[in-house]
């Protein structure tokens, strides 16, 4: 007969895959090690196998244990570490039970379990809780609020608007923007006819006086039979989004608005015809009545009045209007900043008494500056609208800055038809100086108007080819010397241009001609020709082509990088200075490279960007938030704004964008979403050592099932005949309880670990389940029954596992705690599940007392029931979690006592 | 009927019940499985409730039953059983063991409480234990219960002669201090102990204990 040892062996190796079990022998010896036992402790079963136990376990002393750790002291259970491998000590808690055979000790089994270490200590915990928990409640914002099947409201929790419960429906109607009101009413009463959830956006008078916009939507709960029994609503302040969004369509515009403008305004060839333009532009873009301009030269603070443009009747004159500009232009001009004057009629600055009187509701003054030159001053008026939004401020300032340098460019080119003129008329008269050189007798003979260009007295001066060469600028000499050889070699014609020194220093420009003379036999006789002096055309065509580089200094007061690439290439042709603020790299290292931008994109945005970009190949205008990486490997958040250009032909031809750099806020949002997620590991940890009772009990359950049905396996087999039937009975129940053992420290565990923050489909009923599972003892040591109601084929929400039974074990503890007060009837829990819609929706109802009336209002405000010293989270932050999960969490009296919450999250898989 | 006549019914040869009451269905059968084992047949309820409805409470025997459970626990258990002067012996068995529980429930006369998991052989000698009490108490109640209704029969004043005589007083001390005829006296412990069917005054003695134990 095997020794029951032996059987006890076999049976615990093959059939109890979830527990770690060692088998000692009478030494203590360890004879048998299993799968389980290998994984948690890392031993091999051939390291241990042999050894005395007490040579690889050291007992702790359970007084120096870390929180959260539960110490068997009866029964010969033990918490300890297993001193072994490379890997390092395991921290372990394990059990021994004796074996005995015919009332003899054969050996002992030995259960082990691991044990998880709390992150830190209590005290710490409890002030990054408290901290993390205000951060982060200030983030949530909405109402919540329920309404009867005909519409009227029973409960209403607000938190952002002004709108308080007591007030009625009239009342509350007429917080409605009247333009929005009948579109509301409509589609609140078809819903309510209709009975299907609905969503509408509508503006409301906000806690300011502001119009504010909202979104409601509405979801139905009915009753079992499909019988609507009440409205749940969340209205939501979308102002902030809506704005935003609003911005970055304005933004887009107006860039597109601009790209167009600039190409027209840097090719506009008439001041007259470029003003006008920009004024069509304002006018059409920004609702500016007027606008006119003033030029001069700063230096001299000599402005005058250039141009005027708009619709000066409709203000009382222009001359009056101009007059009272004259005071913010010089700021304007002094500062060399742009100057806005918003809502001049409700603002008593002395300075604008004028415009006030006239009526005029706002006024920008934008300086023309180009390089550093100051060239005007350029004035925008409006009449009809009072104030600027911050894009288009940027917009008019751009647009500005893009007068300045086609002025600039106007003045240079104005110059040079000037200068151009001039040469014409002196071709010939004053400016042509001419030479004969005898290359026979190596004698030069100047006339006296080359003298007057070399600045030299034909006195003093020789003319020979050496002193002749020494005048030249050394820069050019090289180039000079290798033409005059090339003509005397071919014996051919030349003209080049090139720079002299005058003796007085001054460097002059001068176009020089020559002919090569040769007698019958082809030798070289004399060389002669013309020099003119084009100092002056020189001047002005380098200042044109300056001109035209200063597109580049657009804007360097802008923060945001402002590019432009050329299509199909991509090639960069300009990239504003604040590139280096932006990207880290200068605008020289990113103009004439290739598509740009997607060389910098951060690997994991590249589909991200690429989507944008073919986008705007597609003629569309983007926005998109993307990391780059900056030349030294840091990450950054960039917003780009992207707008094709597109062609007369439909073809694009280029692309402009404005980038800017939001890492502050992006980090902001990722940091208080980090702080969401470590506070819900510290609420949790903190559960967890709520439910260390459940633990113990729920581990205990199992092996004291096991440990009698052991016994009364031995105690069968002591016997001479044994009934097998019984015995594989009793087998059988021991190994589905290790089973089950293992369950509760799998489930403990996996509540224990840090989220992922990952949502998978999950089945809401065990999920359900397994939170009643973790404060099992809470519940049935406050005596309370819990009745489940569970739709029979569970449904599949897409969701946080963990965070989702935190959220139940919160309302399980609401509920328990409020069933407390109960002591004249049963203390009853329903959980409920079942789909309404694209929605698995799970109800936990109390038998309690229900919630207070004015505490009803409240229920989901922050701190109204955040009890953070159990561990729990506040309702809010319960809400806040199902919303992240867009669902909703609601709360509704029950009938006819006791209060019912419900949430609701997406299901994941259509139930079949 | 009266508890004597009930109790009359049961005699040590009738086989003790045992009554197993956890909400853990598992836990149950193996305590069960464990106890069929070393030969003690007993009873499995899933609650108090239906331990209460469905049992007889008023027999020999034990009931081991698990301190937190949904509805009645533990601890109200035994304060029922108590009300009820049921002879069942508590054993009660915990998951997690609260000081002040334990000490409450020992105080009340549980036979003893077992922290989850216990060693069999620990349960198996508290049910022994409380089997032997359960036994003990039921016979000595039944003692009690029968030397009150037999000490019911007597008057006050046959009573108050006997407990006289008990404490060593001659029939003339007794006169004396009752200022009664002592052939009145004679008479009246005559009559007295021929209700009671006995012989002597220690008997009475023993009687009187029996019926002033609580």
């Amino acid at each position: 007969m095997p020794s029951k040892k032996d059987a006890l062996t076999s049976l615990a190796w093959q059939t109890i895959p979830y527990m770690g079990l060692a088998i000692l022998d009478r030494q203590s010896r360890v004879c048998a090690w299993n799968d389980e036992a290998e994984r948690l402790s890392g031993l091999l079963r051939e390291e241990v196998v042999g050894r005395p136990w007490s040579s690889f376990s050291r007992e702790l002393d359970p007084a120096r244990l870390p929180v959260g750790f539960r110490c068997e002291t009866d029964d010969g259970g033990t918490v300890g570490v297993l001193v072994g491998n490379a890997s390092g000590h395991k921290l372990i808690s394990y059990q021994c039970s004796p074996l005995q055979e015919a009332s003899e000790c054969v050996g002992y089994v030995v259960s082990l379990r691991q044990q998880e270490l709390p992150d830190s200590s209590e005290a710490a915990l409890s002030v990054l809780r408290e901290r993390r928990f205000r951060t982060l409640l200030e983030s949530i914002a909405h109402d919540v609020w329920v309404a009867n099947a005909t519409g009227e409201f029973v409960s209403f929790d607000t938190n952002s608007s002004n709108t308080s419960p007591a007030i009625s429906l009239e009342e509350r109607l007429a917080l409605i923007h009247p333009e929005d009101r009948p579109r509301l009413i409509d589609v609140v009463q078809k819903a309510l006819h209709s009975q299907e959830p609905f969503q509408v956006e509508a503006r409301g008078l906000g806690p300011t006086g502001q119009w504010h916009h909202f979104s409601m939507r509405a979801v139905t709960i009915t009753d079992a039979k499909g019988q609507l029994q009440e409205w749940v609503g969340m209205t939501q302040d979308v102002s902030e989004p809506k704005r935003l969004a609003r911005i970055a369509n304005r933004q887009m515009e107006l860039l597109r608005v601009l790209a167009d403008a600039s190409v027209r305004i840097l090719q506009c060839t008439d001041p007259g015809v470029l003003l006008q333009d920009v004024f069509e532009v304002t006018k059409n873009n920004c609702c500016i009545d007027a606008m006119f301009s003033f030029v001069g030269d700063s230096g001299k603070g000599d402005l005058r009045l250039d141009s005027c443009w708009g619709n000066f009747a409709s203000l009382i004159g222009e001359q009056a209007i101009v007059q009272g500009c004259i005071a913010k232009c010089t700021q304007a001009i002094r500062s060399r900043k742009i100057v806005c004057c918003c809502d001049i009629q409700s603002t008593r600055d002395p300075e604008l008494d004028v415009l006030r009187e006239l009526g005029v509701q706002s006024m920008v003054c934008c300086p023309l500056i180009a390089a550093d030159d100051l060239l005007g001053v350029l004035v925008f008026v409006g009449n009809s609208q009072s104030r600027y939004e911050d894009e288009e401020l940027a917009f008019l300032e751009m647009l500005a800055s893009f007068v300045a340098i086609a002025t600039q460019r106007l003045l240079a080119v104005r110059q040079l038809c000037q200068s151009e003129a001039r040469l014409r008329e002196a071709q010939f008269l004053a400016n042509i100086g001419s030479y004969y050189w005898d290359c026979v007798q190596n004698k030069i003979e100047w006339t006296d108007e080359l003298y007057r260009i070399y600045g030299l007295d034909r006195e003093t001066f020789r003319a020979s080819l050496e002193a002749y060469l020494a005048m030249i600028h050394p820069d050019d000499l090289e180039r000079v010397n290798a033409v005059i050889q090339a003509a005397l070699t071919v014996r051919g014609r030349y003209s080049h241009e090139y720079r002299i020194v005058r003796p007085s220093g001054e460097v002059r420009w001068v176009s020089g001609t020559g002919e090569v003379l040769v007698n019958e036999e082809n030798e070289l006789r004399a060389v002669h020709g013309t020099c003119q002096d084009i100092t002056q055309r020189k001047l002005a065509e380098q200042a044109l082509a300056e001109s035209q580089q200063r597109l580049g200094l657009i804007a360097e007061h802008i923060q945001d990088l402002f590019w432009i690439s050329e299509m199909p290439e991509g090639r960069i042709i300009f990239a504003s200075a604040a590139s280096q603020k932006v990207l880290g790299r200068t605008a020289r290292e990113l103009v004439g490279q290739s598509f740009f931008r997607r060389t910098l994109v951060y690997g994991d945005d590249l589909k991200k960007f690429d989507a944008a970009e073919s986008r705007q190949k597609s003629g569309l205008c983007t926005v998109e938030e993307y990391r780059i990486v900056l030349p030294d490997g840091k990450l950054r958040w960039v917003s780009d704004c992207a707008c094709p250009l597109i062609g007369p032909g439909g073809e694009i031809r280029q692309i402009v964008g404005v980038m800017r750099d939001v890492t502050q806020g992006r980090e902001a949002n990722e940091r208080i979403a980090v702080q969401h997620a470590e506070l819900l590991q510290v609420s949790r940890l903190s559960t967890l050592g709520l439910m260390s009772a459940a633990l113990s009990h729920e581990i205990n359950q199992p092996l004291s099932a096991i440990a009698n049905f052991s016994s009364a396996a031995s105690a069968i087999l002591e016997r001479t005949e044994h009934d097998r039937a019984t015995l594989v009975g009793l087998i059988e129940n021991i190994q589905r309880q290790s089973l089950r053992a293992g369950e509760v420290v799998r489930r403990l565990r996996d509540f224990g670990k840090k989220s992922k923050r990952k949502k998978e489909p999950c089945p809401l009923n065990t999920l359900l389940e397994d939170s009643v599972t973790l404060i099992y003892v809470e519940l049935t040591s406050r005596r309370i029954l819990i009745h489940w109601d569970l739709q029979e084929s569970s449904p599949v929400c897409i969701a946080d596992r963990i965070q989702i039974q935190q959220v139940t074990v919160n309302l399980l503890m609401n509920a328990a705690d409020a069933l407390l007060k109960i002591l004249d009837r049963p203390r009853v829990i329903t959980i409920r599940s079942y789909v309404r819609d694209d929605f698995a929706v799970a109800e936990i109802e109390d038998s309690g007392p229900g919630v207070h009336g004015d505490f009803r209002d409240r229920i989901f405000e922050p701190f109204s029931t955040a009890k953070l010293q159990d561990g729990s989270l506040g309702l809010s932050i319960c809400q806040s979690i199902i919303q992240d999960h867009q669902g909703l969490l609601g709360y509704s009296a029950n009938q006819p006592e006791g209060a019912c919450f419900r949430f609701s999250i997406p299901l994941g898989v259509p139930p079949a | 009927m009266t508890l004597v006549q009930q109790a009359a019914q049961v005699d040590d040869n009738d086989v003790p019940q045992i009554y197993v009451v956890d909400d853990d269905i598992e836990v149950c059968s193996s305590v069960s499985a464990v106890l069929r084992a070393n030969g003690f047949p007993s009873q499995c309820f899933g609650s108090a409730e239906e331990f209460l409805s469905q049992a007889k409470l008023r027999v020999v025997g034990c009931v081991i039953t698990d301190l937190q459970m949904p509805g009645i626990n533990g601890i109200e258990l035994q304060a029922k059983l108590r009300e009820m002067m049921s002879p069942l012996e508590l054993i009660v068995v915990t998951g997690f063991a609260d000081v002040h529980l334990a000490v409450q429930i020992m105080e009340r006369g549980a036979v003893t409480l077992l922290e989850k998991p216990y060693d069999p052989k620990q349960l198996l000698a508290a049910v022994e234990k409380a089997l032997n009490r359960s036994r003990t108490n039921f016979r000595r109640r039944l003692e009690t219960q029968e030397a009150r209704s037999k000490l019911d029969q007597l008057t006050e004043e046959e009573i108050e002669i006997m407990r006289l005589a008990i404490q060593g007083l001659t029939v003339k001390a007794i006169s004396a201090n009752l200022v009664m005829a002592v052939r009145t006296i004679d008479r009246r412990r005559q009559s007295a102990m021929q209700k009671l069917g006995i012989q002597s005054v220690s008997e009475f003695a023993v009687l009187l204990a029996n019926a002033e134990r609580s």
